[in-house]
């Protein structure tokens, strides 16, 4: 009421403060031995790797050995990494190293504090594969911000199968959409088993995967976007043929029931379990399987990617993205430097390599890695068909500005295909040609935005006219 | 002036007593409050330092969102089956747990109200493994009638209505106890009088026990109502919303701009919040309107009963006019 | 006092043709103890609890069983053998003993704020005017309910600020700082209702407000303290998301209901040590709840009568 002054909310909220610490004082005496060490005791070390949750803890364990500073490693599941993240960020309380998986470009990550450079001996640095660390993608005005540590030459909608089951019932190897259809028919006509898995409950990986098969399909681009032309073509046929195959196979029953709610682990996991043909996974899956059920190991087989007519498979992809970064206000720079460099030495790209996640840097170290054949045979393949995609971040820096404003959109594609093979999307064209309507207007707006506040950015930095597909773009 | 000097001592032990709920009501509830108002207002990506005034910019995209309508509607539709479900399913229940002549009931009382002190977020992640359609008990149900496998988490036509019932079931519990409750407000010797006098036990119930309960049933309303909007627990280990937003009831929503996007809206998300308060705050009004209005009934008919009984003190007779009220 | 009048002659005018109704009636009153009719409503009854409580069966059953045993599926609840083992994986790899740690004292240090600082505000709120006090019951009625996840974000701001995030301590204090409204009303219902000589008695004794509170009026209002305090309980050990909040940046910090989760994200194949995991974070509240039935349906039954 009136009696509630100005100055008495201010001294009330003063006191409020003090209050509260001196509660939590009490609370800290009483539930002391229970509060666990909290930044500041060590370096803390968080990814969202899930074939690689035991090695990195034997790694963390060697390497606080070393440096002679606790090392806690932890793991997130993706679904839930980039949460925990940004909760922590927003707390303050980043660990040390994390690995890279909130999609923002650098200077955004830079300004707001969230990554601090990385100082890397020249030893380090000498270790690294030619054209590793690029301008604009792991590097600002030559400081290093981001550790590339994994290869950018990969596919990520592989195709895999059981190869117990493809024996019993008898398939090929499908590359052709039309082989894979026959397969599925062929194992739902035998009936002990169900054909295929996805994790069609997490959009954003089916999103991922579609996004590659429909370049693969020969989209001119990437994510939506054409490297053409610049614009967004989401409406595109390598799309809708792709998202139409996914609708078939769900329409004729071909997947596990319950494929409509999983997640990644719980697709892996029922795949690994033996009863299903296929499922579509990344290079990484392995990895994954050995945490889940390591006797699935050898039936894992795999065709890499479909295509739509069986025709040679084409990739491109950018720069090595950032793998770890360095939290922006770590008190551990001089140790968490020297896990970093620890990440460049050979032994642990072969420790990567064999843990069959997402393929280590240096490709060339699997081939002497104790891994499955189609393991070995899928980086092979890599090697032979991904190509250097065009970045405008990396023609000009500033483009990274813009792409720092832009705003998510939902739905997003993966959301429409679930809607879609769900049946509460009916008009698919309709609902592509929107999403790429309004991914145009968003980086519109953020070019605007950018350039409102100084940037020398426009959308033509999208545009690359001069660019080939299955030719190694250079600027 | 000693009275004015025991009056300021007595404001003081007041004012103390009030202190701990001002710090921690005022730092966690009320700062927090009007501190999403002015989030609302600008445009923030959770990372940055940087909040830029936007104005009134949020609403208008949150108001432009159809998913934000889909979500008002989800949590409204939600609400409507999770509602009367709880309350009259409960209610029928409570009548027959209070008959003196039902065996066994404290032991009904006890398994109907067990879900009821389970953990949300467990019972989430288990009803996710009973509603398995490939390995769940309730596809094992499905599958002796040899009908096909039913994905009741997986399809969106049955989502929403397949996370209401298990809503149900975890909180059928609590009003089913505030029915009970309501019930033995009823004095036994009206039962007894009206027994006397040779009601039957439809007649009783119609005469006697709704009119008496009907009070009740606006707050029991209120309260169950108002339970609705706390499904995110349920929600986000059920469904995380999905699939295709058929479950994404607004709290779901708020969470998934604030916490889940790629670049977190936190702007948009606290525009999206103070819009649902909005929402709530309706419904608070609401309560408020219901309680007052249930409580003039009781004293009206407390007062009424009083005199009744202090002018004519024939229980019977009393019982029979309330009865022919009823029906006319 | 005319509209009631009115209603009253009204009553007496219909009672004569009802009494005739009733009268005609045979007496059917039946004073044997209990109907054929009652033992079938009992044996329905009997099947839906047991429908009602299958969740908690199967979850019982599937955390004895293996992983494999579970996944095939079928409604049979008997384990092929007792696997125990599942409880071990929960316990320790799970770090499930953790979390119940955790979440015993997260919620006995909440209910115990709350409690006290509702008793006092309800108490003050309840029983005086004073400068000010209907703004404060305003501003209570205003924040009766705050939806989840509204202030989260300040919330942790806040907690940063003051250096609670990331602790236990802070949890507590987000926890019983939260709006706990409805409970304050309670409270001053209750003590509204109580007879004004109790305290003027102690008062000519020369009681101060302090003791009046603490030997007279606190002690009257135990029902009260078993329904917040039970509300309290319930409420804090189910929490999930403030505790989401809080421990997201440490897993030491987790309690049951946010392990469950994150147990979940990485072994979602092992359903056993799942339900084992289950089984170990609902078992406490569970018995608790068995052996003070009494307070538990007491203290709902209180927030309808209040």
């Amino acid at each position: 009421m009136l009696e509630i002054s100005r100055l008495q909310i201010s001294r009330r909220t003063f006191v409020g403060g003090v209050g509260v610490s001196a509660l939590a004082g009490l609370l800290a005496a009483c539930t002391g031995p229970s509060t666990a060490p909290g930044p500041g005791a060590g370096i803390r070390w968080w990814d969202h790797f899930g074939g690689l949750q035991e090695q990195h803890k034997a790694w963390a364990a060697a390497q606080a050995e070393r440096l002679g500073v606790a090392v806690e490693y932890s793991y997130n599941e993706p679904g839930r990494a980039l949460e925990a993240l940004q909760l922590a960020n927003q707390s303050k309380q980043l660990p040390d190293v994390y690995s890279n998986i909130m999609g923002l470009p650098l200077p955004a990550l830079v300004d707001s504090g969230w990554v601090s450079p990385i100082e890397l001996s020249d030893e380090a640095l000498g270790r690294l594969p030619e054209g590793t660390l690029v301008e604009g993608i792991s590097m600002l005005d030559g400081v290093v911000y981001g550790l590339p540590s994994l290869s950018d030459r990969q596919y990520w909608a592989c195709t895999w199968y059981n190869s117990e089951i493809a024996g019993s019932v008898g398939f090929e190897p499908p590359r052709s959409y039309d082989e894979l259809r026959a397969a599925l028919q062929s194992i739902a006509d035998d009936g002990q088993f169900a054909p295929m898995t996805l994790a069609l409950g997490a959009s954003e990986r089916i999103r991922d995967q579609v996004d590659d098969l429909a370049q693969a399909a020969g989209f001119p681009g990437w994510q939506g976007l054409r490297y053409d032309t610049g614009e967004y073509a989401y409406d595109d046929d390598t799309y809708v043929n792709a998202i139409e195959l996914l609708k078939e196979i769900s329409d004729n029953g071909w997947l596990l029931p319950g494929t409509n709610s999983f997640q990644i682990p719980d697709a892996r996991g029922r795949w690994a379990a033996g009863n299903v043909g296929f499922a579509i996974d990344g290079p990484w899956a392995p990895g994954g399987v050995r945490a889940l059920n390591e006797a699935h190991l050898p039936k894992m087989a795999t065709a890499g990617e479909l295509t739509p007519e069986g025709e040679d498979l084409v990739i491109t992809r950018g720069a090595p993205a950032p793998t770890w970064f360095v939290a922006g206000n770590t008190p551990h720079a001089d140790d968490v430097n020297k896990l970093l460099e620890s990440f460049t030495q050979d032994d642990y790209q072969a420790v990567l390599a064999e843990a069959m996640d997402q393929p280590p840097l240096n490709l060339d170290t699997v081939a002497d890695a104790d891994v499955i054949e189609p393991y070995a045979w899928l980086v092979e393949d890599f090697k032979k068909r991904v190509f250097r995609a065009p970045q405008p971040q990396v023609r000009n820096g500033a483009a990274n500005e813009a792409l720092a404003l832009i705003t998510p959109v939902a739905p997003h594609l993966g959301d429409i295909i679930q809607g879609y093979l769900g049946g509460d999307v009916t008009d698919l064209k309709g609902e592509l040609v929107k999403l790429s309507a309004t991914f145009d207007k968003n980086l519109d707006q953020a070019i605007d935005k950018a350039s409102g506040a100084g940037a020398k950015v426009s959308r033509d930095d999208w545009a690359f006219s001069d660019w080939q597909r299955g030719v190694d773009y250079a600027y | 002036m000693a009275t004015q000097s025991r009056q300021r001592r007595r404001n003081l032990w007041i004012y103390a007593f009030l202190m701990p709920t001002f710090i921690l009501y005022g730092v966690y509830t009320i700062y927090p409050i009007v501190a999403s108002y002015w989030y609302s207002l600008v445009e923030w990506n959770g990372f940055s330092s940087e909040q830029r005034f936007v104005g009134i910019s949020n609403y208008q995209a949150v108001l432009a969102d159809p998913l934000f309508w889909s979500s008002v509607r989800i949590t409204l539709l939600f609400m409507l089956v999770v509602a009367p479900l709880r309350i009259f399913g409960a209610f029928f229940l409570a009548i027959l747990l209070n008959s003196p002549k039902l065996p066994f009931t404290k032991f009904f009382r006890t398994v109907y109200f067990l879900p009821v002190v389970t953990t949300t977020a467990i019972i989430g992640v288990v009803m996710r493994f009973i509603l398995d359609p490939a390995a769940g008990p309730v596809a094992a149900v499905v599958g002796l009638f040899g009908l096909p496998p039913v994905d009741l988490l997986g399809e969106s036509g049955t989502a929403l209505v397949t996370t209401a019932l298990v809503y149900v079931w975890k909180f059928f519990g609590i009003t089913m106890i505030y029915w009970l409750a309501a019930l033995q407000t009823i004095p036994q010797d009206v039962y007894d009088a009206a027994r006397v006098d040779g009601a039957g036990g439809v007649r009783i119930f119609r005469h006697i026990t709704l009119p008496m309960l009907l009070p009740f049933l606006l707050i029991i309303t209120v309260l169950t109502i108002e339970d609705c909007f706390h499904a995110f627990d349920l929600m986000q280990t059920m469904t995380a919303g999905g699939p295709f937003y058929s479950t994404e009831i607004i709290e779901i929503y708020i969470y998934r701009w604030a916490f889940a996007a790629s670049i977190p809206q936190l702007g948009f998300a606290s525009a999206a919040a103070v819009l649902f308060g909005v929402l709530v705050l309706v419904v608070v009004a609401l309560q408020a309107w219901a309680t007052l209005t249930s409580q003039r009934i009781q004293s009206q008919r407390s007062e009424s009963e009083r005199t009744e009984s202090q002018i004519e003190r024939q229980v019977g007779a009393q019982i029979v006019r309330r009865t022919g009220k009823g029906r006319a | 006092m005319s509209t009631l009048a009115a209603r009253r002659g009204n009553d007496s005018r219909t009672g004569d043709e009802t009494r005739e109704s009733a009268d005609r009636r045979p007496k059917a009153m039946s004073h044997r103890p209990r109907r054929r009719g009652w033992w079938l409503v009992a044996l329905i009854l009997a099947a839906l609890a047991f429908l009602w409580v299958f969740p908690f069966l199967w979850m019982v059953s599937a955390s004895l069983k293996s992983s494999g045993e579970i996944f095939q599926g079928g409604l049979n609840l008997i384990p092929e053998a007792l696997r125990w083992e599942n409880y071990g994986r929960a316990w320790t790899a799970g770090q499930f003993g953790q979390y119940l740690l955790n979440t015993v004292i997260v919620t006995v240090v909440t209910t115990a704020i709350v409690v006290v600082r509702c008793a006092l505000a309800g108490y003050v709120v309840g029983r005086y005017r004073f400068p000010g006090s209907r703004l404060i019951i305003g501003i209570f009625v205003a924040t009766l309910f705050v939806p989840t996840g509204y202030t989260i974000i300040p919330i942790v701001k806040v907690s940063l600020e003051l250096g609670l995030l990331n602790s236990l301590a802070g949890m507590i204090l987000a926890l019983g700082g939260a709006s706990n409204v409805a409970a304050i009303l309670i409270y001053a219902g209750y003590f509204r209702r109580m007879p004004a000589d109790l305290e003027e008695a102690a008062i000519v004794d020369g009681a101060g407000f302090l003791r009046v509170f603490l030997r007279i009026m606190l002690p009257l209002s135990t029902p009260v303290t078993a329904t917040v305090g039970i509300l309290t309980f319930l409420a804090t050990w189910n929490a999930f998301f403030l505790p989401l909040v809080f421990s997201s940046t440490n897993p030491a910090l987790r309690t049951v209901s946010v392990g469950m989760q994150a147990f979940v994200g990485e072994n979602s194949t092992d359903w056993a040590g799942m339900a084992a995991a289950g089984v170990i974070s609902i078992l406490p509240v569970v018995v608790l709840f068995v052996f003070m039935q009494k307070y538990f349906v007491e203290g709902i039954a209180g927030a309808v009568k209040a």
